[in-house]
């Protein structure tokens, strides 16, 4: 079977990328909901940790892609004509790119702070 | 009873309408479709339907009841809240009435090559299969091919021309579960890329509208999965 994998490959990346978020999201809401109060040192202390630095910068690349296949999805059922189609899935690539390289550069600011 | 039902003839008319009817007399047991038929002769003869064998086993009379697309023969009148409104089938084009072209809906079936495919020499006796791997395609093989469930699909309805629609892949699935088909990788190639299988987001409204109450959406889980186990 050759694998181009337009199909197959978005199909099982989005699940996967979609049991990281869930895990991601339920620890994230797990140390902050059971932890006492946390101040502005404590939060980027916790978020400048190696570990977690590096899960919530995969969080936000597996939420790109999870979120381009879905948009796809969506522009692909619902967006008449190629030419529009394209231009609305430009847009939409441009802002989850953007998007994500701000959010990396920021996670990247943090390990230099602490 | 009342009824509303869809007439269109693109010849003549300019744009759909909904036309009223009333009938006296509705004996108990008695189904959609012979209300239609007794319509159509009593009241407008120009209003036209398919239907053949008058028992869910045909699949000709296959309409959208009531907003939702079931077989008129054996959708009994006692269910059915007033007024019955009918339309054809969605998503397909209109000939008359609820008369649909059914190109589209073939082409996919078609397309999923519904046949065994065989490379070895074929055996001068027939193909044996045990009965558990005979079991296997029940829930498969009773399809009508009445295109209830493909025109209820929003899929469908976008990409008809190229998804191939859950009748068409629970057709698919019935030959790759086949203990006597030899071409598993083929089909599966052939199913590859972002339309043909995968606009399927199981949200079964196909199953809902199935009047033999097969599993449309199972089934390409089931191919879903083969093809993830192919590949692994």
């Amino acid at each position: 079977m050759s694998y181009q994998a337009k199909g197959l490959q978005a199909w099982l990346l989005q699940r996967l990328t979609g049991v990281f978020m869930a895990l991601y999201i339920l620890y994230v809401l797990g140390v902050v909901v059971f932890s006492e109060s946390m101040n502005y040192q404590q939060w980027s202390g916790w978020l400048s940790h190696p570990l977690m630095n590096t899960a919530t910068g995969l969080f936000f690349l597996t939420l790109a892609y999870h979120a381009w296949v879905g948009m796809r999805d969506i522009v692909v059922d619902y967006v008449p004509h190629d030419a529009f189609r394209l231009l609305v899935l430009t847009l939409i690539s441009l802002f989850l790119i953007s998007s994500s390289l701000y959010l990396l550069k920021i996670l990247f600011s943090l390990t230099l702070i602490v | 009873m009342r009824f509303s039902i869809y007439r269109y003839n693109p010849e003549t008319d300019s744009k759909p309408r909904m036309q009223d009817f009333e009938l006296q007399e509705i004996t108990p047991g008695l189904m959609l479709r012979d209300a239609l038929l007794r319509i159509k002769n009593e009241q407008d003869e120009s209003m036209i339907f398919r239907h053949s064998c008058g028992e869910g086993v045909c699949g000709s009379d296959g309409m959208n009841i009531n907003g939702k697309n079931g077989l008129a023969c054996i959708t009994p009148l006692a269910e059915l809240s007033e007024p019955v409104v009918i339309r054809p089938l969605p998503g397909l084009p209109v000939i008359r009435d609820l008369v649909i072209d059914m190109t589209q809906f073939l082409n996919q079936y078609r397309a999923v090559k519904p046949w065994l495919i065989v490379k070895d020499p074929v055996p001068e006796v027939e193909y044996t299969q045990s009965p558990q791997e005979r079991d296997k395609l029940d829930g498969l093989y009773e399809c009508i091919l009445c295109a209830c469930c493909s025109t209820s699909c929003p899929s469908f309805w976008w990409n008809p021309d190229k998804f191939r629609g859950p009748a068409a892949l629970l057709q698919s699935w019935r030959f790759l579960a086949d203990s006597r088909d030899q071409a598993t990788e083929e089909r599966l190639e052939d199913l590859e890329g972002p339309y043909k299988l995968f606009r399927c987001h199981s949200i079964m409204s196909c199953v809902n509208a199935c009047p033999k109450h097969l599993n449309p959406t199972k089934a390409i889980g089931h191919i879903k999965q083969l093809m993830l186990k192919n590949m692994l």
